[in-house]
């Protein structure tokens, strides 16, 4: 065995509860880029399963949607790993300092002591890696169980509302690919955190490795006295603030795993926020019962013009809707059933500045690139359709435009009446080029709009209520007393007009019946956000509990290697109660600045996340307040306790022994 | 009157047979003003005895009366707060504080007594020392000699009863050694300051004017020199 090598482990034979550590860190970073690899395995599998080998035609699409997440959780891992396994080489090398002089004396090179590090290193992940591959491939088969009950979850609920099986299955799987990608990956990041370490000692002077030179570059820059710290922790806490700043390099690593500890408690407390906001926002549509139709559209371009057109494959004339209303409503006496259809497909307006605010029209993306409006046209059952025409005050057989158009305004609903009160026609054309003129007899305004099926989620700018037409989708929506029953009901009647062939898939069929609660339609939306936040959750504490293993080891080792500069103090008169109130405003003022770090990064970084989230789901960031609170409380008593268990040890140490201490 | 009394001192380390007496029944006073030279082999008991006059290590027995107060009963913390009052160390290798500049180092035992800040006395002291310029340095940026000087300061700055210093040239070379003798010779000139000086070396141990000699845990010389 080369020498270099015997003396890094004999160090690590030496140094056992530093070496457990080590492996700990190891260990842990090795186990978290196994889960995600495990997670990306499986992922991909399942993605295979349901697309076919090789994903099929969107196989570029879907690998980027596995990969951006992994190689931004990676990278994630990876720097947290690095600030903490390369501080634990850095007290070895700090620790080492001695040996490293006497090995230079006697004629070591440079590279002699830097491979000492680096095998010291790479004695560890021969123990820790292995152990981290099993803990992860532990930590992803529960992390991947859990995701995939809730995919198990997904495919009941959704076949209970389609009626057609849905085969995503989440299984646990790993290849050889995965260990030998995560096991490369962790020996790259443990080679990394030696590296600085390694380079620090080759460097420094024989003579000053002998007489215990520090390792820090400490800078001489001026110290101001802070009059609050002087109030809070008097003189030690001003020594406790200049050692803090003139020995930064010291400092930095357990700063820097404080202030991620932080970030990842007010992230994780901000995404939740933001999904739960986005739930709501889904969940705001009611929770009626809803039998609902949908064609499938074939989207060609139009011959003439080249424009794209939605040819609506199978749809549904409102006297069919009619009669399936009527059916509905004779379930039960006295049963409220409002019936409404749309066609997005057939017509778009052409913008008109008389009639329309201009306001409205220099919204982003109202007008599309051919000019025109998006519009939608609106037929309802005939008891509903009266009640319409009423409240506008118009006889039977007029047209009624609904003249309030709600948007997500980049997080925020907005909602503007697009329409002056005088509009009497609109400018209505096809794809074909083909123009219509359609009379507008009344104006609805939202309050004057039932609650049930006149409220969507992603509203077209132009709805206009027609008194009969063929509609791409038709939705009846009504609150029977008994669900089941209502459900089997509704079902009968509408396999009478669009039967259910559960071998056919919706594209075979041409059409889609969904018969549920809208919660539990909501709910199959929200599972891919729960799934989301749950996955996501599980590795920010799995990363969170590497962070503290950040704090704990840096700052345990800052107090450890500082034993000879406490037993000057208290050589030349500073009391036990003196040291620790220095030591403590060390470790608070480290808080301070890691919470303050962490803090803006946290604040950052769901905000950035927040933009994207807010052009789908009319949610703006928020501060979390409560995980704020809670990540400053967390990482202060994280900081106070440790500080307190290594005050603990220090107390009735011998000043003698530690004075001379690195200096025979 | 005597500033510092050592009765009947001890100082034993291990059991049974494998028990060793480092400082063996050593009795000796110092008068106020001056200057002693404790000389002796390495492994003689010097540094120990050094420990237990400055109250960093308890003896096996005996006492250690400074200005007629015995320190041996006395608690952790009530020592370290004796020590900054009363005592000022000098260490062979320096013991600077590495975050403190030269003369924030100076004024630490002030600063730890809570005293208000007397600019006039840093100055005086750093002038003595020829620090004046290095004032702001940090002990990084110093030499040895230069780190010595401070350390000095740093002993000298609550007017102490004594100065003991242990081996304060034992890692300079022999010209930055004269300089720092000097320094300590000036101040018990100048000041009346008392120092009690731990040294293997003869020739730096006639400085004083009177040397202790120490073999085996025990005094074996005690003579004054006749200047």
């Amino acid at each position: 065995m080369r020498l270099t090598a015997e003396l890094a482990l004999n160090q690590i034979k030496r140094n056992r509860k530093r070496t457990i550590g080590t492996i700990i860190a190891t260990a842990l970073s090795a186990a978290l880029l196994t889960a995600v690899m495990c997670f990306a395995t499986s992922g991909y599998r399942m993605l295979e399963n349901f697309l076919g080998p090789g994903l099929g035609e969107y196989s570029g699409a879907y690998l980027v949607m596995l990969a951006i997440p992994s190689v931004f959780l990676g990278l994630l891992i990876a720097f947290m790993s690095i600030t903490v396994i390369s501080n634990i080489y850095e007290s070895s090398t700090v620790k080492r300092i001695g040996e490293f002089g006497v090995l230079k004396c006697i004629g070591a090179t440079r590279r002699q002591i830097r491979e000492t590090v680096v095998f010291e290193s790479l004695w560890i992940s021969v123990f820790a890696i292995p152990l981290g591959l099993l803990t992860g491939t532990f930590i992803g088969f529960v992390g991947v169980t859990i995701a995939g009950r809730y995919i198990a979850y997904f495919n009941e609920l959704s076949k209970s509302i389609v009626m057609r099986p849905v085969n995503f299955a989440l299984d646990f799987h790993v290849d050889l690919v995965t260990y030998v990608f995560s096991a490369l990956f962790s020996m790259i990041v443990v080679l990394v955190s030696s590296a600085k370490p390694a380079r620090k000692s080759g460097k420094i002077a024989a003579i000053d490795c002998i007489k215990g030179v520090h390792l820090n570059l400490i800078k001489n820059v001026k110290v101001k006295e802070n009059p609050v710290i002087d109030k809070v922790f008097g003189y030690e806490g001003i020594l406790g603030a200049g050692n803090v700043k003139r020995n930064k390099t010291a400092y930095r690593s357990t700063v820097r795993a404080l202030a991620l500890s932080i970030m990842l408690i007010m992230l994780a407390g901000s995404l939740k926020n933001q999904a739960d906001n986005a739930m709501k926002w889904m969940s705001s549509i009611g929770n009626d019962m809803v039998v609902d139709y949908i064609s499938i559209m074939d989207e060609v371009d139009n011959i003439k013009t080249g424009k794209p057109e939605d040819v609506i494959v199978k749809p549904i004339s409102t006297d069919t809707a009619r009669e399936i209303s009527e059916r509905l409503r004779s379930y039960q006496d006295g049963l409220k059933v409002i019936g409404v259809g749309f066609d997005r497909s057939t017509y778009k307006t052409i913008p008109d500045e008389k009639v329309m605010s201009s306001e409205f029209l220099l919204l982003p993306e109202i007008i599309d690139e051919f000019g025109e409006v998006s519009t939608e046209l609106i037929a309802a059952d005939e008891k509903t359709y009266e009640m319409l025409c009423e409240r506008a005050g118009v006889p039977i057989g007029s047209n009624i435009l609904i003249n309030c158009y709600s948007y997500n305004d980049n997080g925020r609903i907005k909602e503007l009446e697009p329409f002056s009160a005088d509009t009497k026609k609109i400018n209505l054309i096809d794809s074909s080029d083909a123009a219509k003129e359609l009379s507008i007899d009344g104006i609805l305004y939202k309050d004057q709009l039932p609650s049930s099926g006149f409220y969507s989620l992603a509203p077209e700018p132009v709805s206009i209520i027609v008194p009969s037409g063929n509609m791409r989708g038709f939705s009846w929506y009504c609150d029977p007393k008994d669900d089941n029953s209502f459900i089997e009901y509704a079902r009968s009647v509408m396999d009478e007009y669009y039967p259910i062939l559960t071998e056919d898939s919706y594209v075979e069929q041409g059409y889609s019946v969904r018969i549920s609660r809208v919660d539990q339609i909501v709910k199959v939306m929200n599972i891919a956000i729960i799934l989301g936040e749950i996955i996501l959750n599980g590795l920010i504490i799995l990363l969170m509990i590497m962070g503290f293993a950040g704090v704990i080891s840096t700052l345990s080792a800052n107090v450890r290697i500082r034993q000879r500069e406490f037993a000057v103090l208290k050589s030349i008169g500073m009391t036990n109660s003196s040291l620790e109130k220095m030591v403590y405003s060390e470790s608070i003022i480290c808080s301070i600045k890691g919470c303050a770090r962490g803090i803006i990064w946290g604040i950052i970084l769901p905000y950035a996340i927040n933009l994207s989230v807010r052009k789908i789901f009319p949610v703006r960031y928020e501060l979390p307040v409560l995980s704020l609170l809670l990540g400053i409380l967390v990482v202060t008593l994280l900081v106070i306790f440790i500080t307190w268990a290594e005050i603990g040890k220090m107390r009735g140490r011998n000043i003698v022994e530690d004075i001379r201490k690195d200096l025979c | 009157m005597a500033i510092l009394e050592v009765k009947d001192l001890t100082k034993k380390y291990g059991v049974g047979d494998g028990e060793v007496v480092a400082v063996n029944q050593i009795s000796f006073s110092v008068e106020k003003g001056e200057f002693v030279a404790i000389t002796g082999a390495s492994g003689s008991g010097k540094s120990t005895l050094m420990n237990m006059i400055g109250g960093i290590d308890t003896p096996t027995s005996g006492e250690v009366l400074i200005d007629g107060k015995c320190i041996s009963g006395m608690s952790e913390d009530e020592l370290a707060i004796f020590r900054r009052r009363n005592l000022g160390m000098i260490y062979q290798f320096y013991n600077l504080i590495p975050t403190l500049t030269a003369e924030e180092n100076i004024v630490l035992p002030w600063r730890l007594d809570g005293r208000k800040r007397n600019d006039e006395k840093v100055k005086e002291i750093l002038s003595v020392l020829g620090l004046s310029e290095r004032a702001e340095h940090l002990p990084g940026q110093m030499s040895g000699g230069q780190q010595q000087r401070v350390s000095i300061g740093r002993a000298l700055i609550n007017d102490p009863a004594f100065i003991l210093a242990d081996e304060p040239t034992g890692n300079l070379d022999s010209k930055t050694s004269g300089g720092i003798i000097d320094i300590l010779k000036y101040t018990n000139e100048r000041f009346g300051q008392t120092i009690l000086l731990i040294t293997h070396d003869e020739k730096i141990a006639l400085s004083a004017d009177r040397i202790i000699t120490i073999g085996d845990g025990r005094i074996i010389r005690d003579e004054v020199m006749n200047r």
